[in-house]
């Protein structure tokens, strides 16, 4: 099975994948492959197991079966080496009373190390990250004054920052208004065509979900579909995750999700 | 995105200018601990004329008392307030509670059970434990600190969950305070030099004090500051602190072993003291912004200068009796925070 | 005030001076809260919650009436044996009540007294802190127990014994009174001249370092008793920091040419009990000054 993942050269993936909170799975038996470029939106009704997916997919979450980071077995990376190759982005934007900058910085420890200072290299990775982010102005404000939109952009620029070859990014744009979470829409795909980043977030709108590479549904632990969106909306994965009818309509290119009101 | 981008020249500027702002203070805290050190010659049992003419015309009388008494007393108090600073400021960023204070893993209340343990060896009845009479009371308050720390970690069963830990700290001080409270009812006479100590005491501090609390502040700060990029990760949260590459427990085993050290030795040398650890990181942040680079470096300072006050007040306000040191610092702290409290609620 | 009231009051008179000529027994003592005990007869069961009281019903010859004793109550042998119930703030009240006794003797504790007053059994409060409480509460003790004869005896035999041991203070001969520190704990806290050890010490002629405006038993500067530069010092049994590792007190002459008495636990309940056997503590200071003095 190893063999299998490293030759078709995904970035990351799993098999046979179970997170078991005590007696209660959360999640069963997932097989699952990213590839390098993409963008792949993670979708699915509140607590059916996104994010525990993509905390296990990060090595955060005990969990049984195997995952695969560029063909090697998870565990068997550096903790480090790891860090500059997977970065992780939590939910709910944490506060903290470091600046925007000294938090984006950290995410190049996995590079500098505990001791290590920062090389012009580094600076010049929290640079673009601030920047792709449009975070520079804040650079030294505390992120406890910041509104939860600001630190959740501060905090994907953080995960930029490690420039690492995969991002697993967990509701980036909650707290974000309509065209901050469409600035992060673009950023994500930016990251994946044009640096060839392996990008998977779990997203809650829809609308935003749907403007993604790939699409993984799913529903109680169990993946019901994961391909493009086309595929998922011939096969209707959405309102059968949902369990509720899903209308999608396509307007100038793009999906969009017409609540009924 | 749209926000238009700063000159790298600005942030850069203003990081080090932060940094140099940081050394700032850390100049000005050492300026201060002159000062007061030098203060210090002159404030004690004597009058102030007295202090001075000694200080003129040394005779060997004056010679013990300032520079035997007076000044070691001072440099002892002094370090170890930067310990119990250095000590709050690492338990705050290592639990994430502003509340947070060093002897939260039931450091003192161990301390006192040796203690106890030591003045009751006094006691002919109490011959089985004659060997811990010969540890002294230094000695005693050392061990049980440590035993104490121990003993929290095998409750937690380790270092991985914080909430744990914290738990087991509480559990193991009202646990080691209930049998010192036995053992006080066998022999009430030492409940007044084990009082002495639970207020905290400076008055026996000697240059070899001063040896001992100047390595094991060295001993401390510097790995603590070596280590205190992991203290910043951690106000991130604990995944996101692992996720950025950190290993928890190498964090967690480090600064808990720095942190049973500087209790150990600062509640050995002189005794409870309370509030020093808890408000000298609080100090720190009001002033200036700070990572945790610059709040373990200037925490330290901070609580040095806290339990050096506290001492030169507890030698001069009742003169030529001492007043606790532990109850000074209480004093102070406590103003503090009806401060902190009172400008909170009044919005700003 | 009505007739039947000033009739009643007659009455109530008559038969409390009645009562002490059958029975040799006062009646009413007032204690040193300046409340009015009142006890039917003359008290059989009593309990002792401070030692230096202990011993002075037993010195008066009464030790048989106690039913139980403070812990600490540890002189004549005959108290070892007899109920314990606990210390003065941390009775056993249970264990007392239990007990019945007439009354319970014990020194100021307000919440022991309280608890004890509501369960309705007497309690006689006296103060036991200073020399001359001595004598005043060997006479109230005894006027309680209604053996008032046995007062002036034993007053009288206290004296004496005080009398002997000063007298035979052969230090007071030399040149000068000595210059005392007197360490009841290695904080340190010092018997000053206000206090009890202190009374003693200045019975025995010797100076002390802590004035008596210092209060009792201050905690003071350890440079205080450097500065003084006792001749002679005196400590409790206690294994707080030893003298001679306290920075600077190796230059105090009482360290440096070892004048040093240290009590031992039997020597700390004669020098700090206010009682009876107070001679003998005075002695063991007498002896210790004209040991080591210079």
């Amino acid at each position: 099975m190893a063999v299998d993942l490293a030759s078709v050269g995904s970035a990351l993936g799993c098999r046979g994948l179970s997170v078991a909170y005590g007696q209660r799975k959360v999640l069963h038996e997932i097989d699952l492959e990213f590839e390098p470029g993409l963008w792949t939106a993670v979708v699915g009704p509140n607590g059916s197991g996104k994010s525990t997916l993509l905390r296990a997919l990060a090595g955060l979450q005990s969990s049984r079966g195997e995952i695969f980071l560029a063909g090697r077995p998870l565990k068997s990376w550096p903790r480090r080496s790891r860090a500059r190759q997977l970065a992780w982005l939590a939910q709910g934007a944490p506060t903290t009373d470091l600046t925007a900058r000294e938090s984006v910085a950290l995410g190049r420890f996995s590079h500098t190390g505990w001791l290590g200072s920062r090389e012009s290299v580094d600076e010049a990775a929290i640079e673009a990250a601030m920047d792709a982010t449009g975070t520079t102005e804040w650079g030294h404000r505390r992120l406890s004054t910041l509104s939860g939109g600001e630190r959740q952009r501060v905090h994907l620029a953080r995960a930029l920052a490690t420039q690492a070859k995969v991002l697993l990014l967990d509701e980036p744009t909650t707290h974000l208004d309509p065209p901050h979470q469409q600035d992060v829409a673009l950023l994500m795909k930016r990251q994946a065509r044009e640096q060839g980043v392996c990008v998977v977030s779990a997203i809650h709108e829809l609308s935003i979900a749907l403007a993604a590479d790939r699409l993984i549904v799913v529903k109680d632990g169990m993946i019901i579909g994961h391909g493009s969106v086309n595929e998922a909306l011939s096969g209707d994965w959405l309102s059968a995750a949902f369990g509720t009818p899903i209308e999608i309509v396509q307007m100038q290119g793009a999906f969009l999700w017409c609540p009924k009101l | 995105m749209t926000a238009a981008p700063v000159p790298t020249s600005d942030t850069v500027s203003s990081s080090s200018r932060s940094k140099s702002a940081v050394y700032g203070w850390v100049i000005a805290g050492l300026v201060l601990t002159i000062v007061l050190g030098a203060l210090s010659l002159v404030v004690g049992t004597t009058s102030l004329m007295t202090s001075l003419r000694w200080l003129l015309s040394p005779d060997s009388q004056a010679d013990t008392v300032l520079w035997q008494i007076r000044l070691p007393r001072t440099c002892g108090a002094w370090c170890a307030g930067a310990l119990l600073g250095l000590g709050g400021a690492i338990a705050q960023g290592l639990f994430r509670n502003p509340l947070a204070e060093p002897y939260l893993l039931g450091t003192a209340s161990g301390a006192a059970l040796g203690v106890t343990l030591c003045l009751l060896s006094a006691d002919a009845s109490l011959l089985s434990l004659a060997w811990f009479g010969q540890l002294g009371v230094i000695g005693a308050a050392f061990i049980g600190a440590c035993a104490a720390m121990l003993l929290t970690l095998t409750l937690a069963r380790g270092v991985l969950q914080t909430a744990n830990l914290l738990l087991a700290g509480v559990v193991v001080s009202f646990l080691l305070s209930a049998v010192t409270e036995l053992l006080l009812l066998s022999a009430p006479n030492v409940w007044r030099t084990l009082q002495s100590f639970l207020l905290g005491t400076t008055g026996f501090l000697s240059w070899r004090s001063v040896v001992l609390l100047g390595i094991s502040l060295v001993l401390t700060v510097i790995p603590a500051l070596l280590l205190s990029r992991g203290l910043d990760a951690l106000t991130l949260g604990e995944e996101t602190a692992q996720s950025l590459g950190l290993s928890l427990p190498v964090l967690r085993v480090s600064f808990l072993a720095i942190l049973s050290l500087v209790t150990a030795v600062s509640v050995g040398q002189v005794g409870v003291v309370g509030f020093v650890g808890l408000v000298a990181p609080h100090l720190v942040r009001q002033l200036m912004h700070v990572n945790h680079r610059g709040l373990l470096l200037m925490a330290p300072l901070m609580g040095g200068l806290l339990l050096q006050s506290a001492d030169l007040l507890s030698r001069a306000i009742w003169s030529p009796m001492d007043l606790p040191v532990g109850a000074v610092t209480a004093c102070i702290g406590g103003v503090y925070l009806v401060g902190l409290l009172w400008r909170r609620s009044h919005g700003r | 005030m009505g007739v039947s009231s000033v009739a009643r009051l007659l009455c109530l008179s008559l038969l409390v001076s009645l009562m002490p000529m059958t029975m040799g027994w006062a009646g009413v003592v007032r204690d040193d809260r300046g409340q009015v005990v009142a006890l039917s007869h003359s008290p059989q069961r009593i309990v002792t919650m401070i030692p230096s009281l202990t011993e002075i019903v037993c010195g008066l010859g009464e030790c048989r009436r106690l039913v139980a004793t403070d812990q600490y109550s540890n002189w004549p042998a005959s108290v070892v044996d007899l109920p314990k119930v606990g210390g003065l703030d941390d009775a056993v009240i249970e264990t007392i009540v239990s007990l019945k006794p007439d009354v319970v003797i014990l020194t100021r504790s307000e919440r022991t007294t309280t608890r004890l007053a509501q369960l309705g059994i007497a309690t006689f409060v006296l103060n036991t802190e200073r020399y001359d409480d001595v004598s005043r509460n060997v006479v109230r003790i005894a006027e309680l127990l209604g053996v008032s004869a046995q007062a002036a005896i034993l007053n009288a035999q206290i004296q004496s014994s005080v009398d002997t041991v000063l007298a035979r203070a052969h230090w007071s001969d030399k040149k000068r009174s000595p210059l005392v520190y007197f360490e009841v704990d290695s904080a340190p806290y010092a018997a000053g001249e206000a206090s009890f050890i202190g009374e003693l010490l200045s019975k025995l002629g010797a100076r002390n370092v802590v004035s008596a405006s210092l209060g009792a038993f201050p905690k003071l500067n350890p440079e205080f008793v450097v500065r003084q530069n006792p001749d002679v010092i005196m400590t409790l049994p206690s294994v707080g920091v030893p003298l001679d590792s306290r920075p600077g007190w190796n230059t105090i002459r009482a360290v440096r040419e070892h004048r040093v008495c240290e009590f031992t636990t039997t020597g700390r309940d004669l020098i700090t009990r206010p009682g009876p056997r107070m001679a003998q503590g005075l002695e063991l200071m007498s002896d210790c000054l004209a040991k080591v003095a210079p």
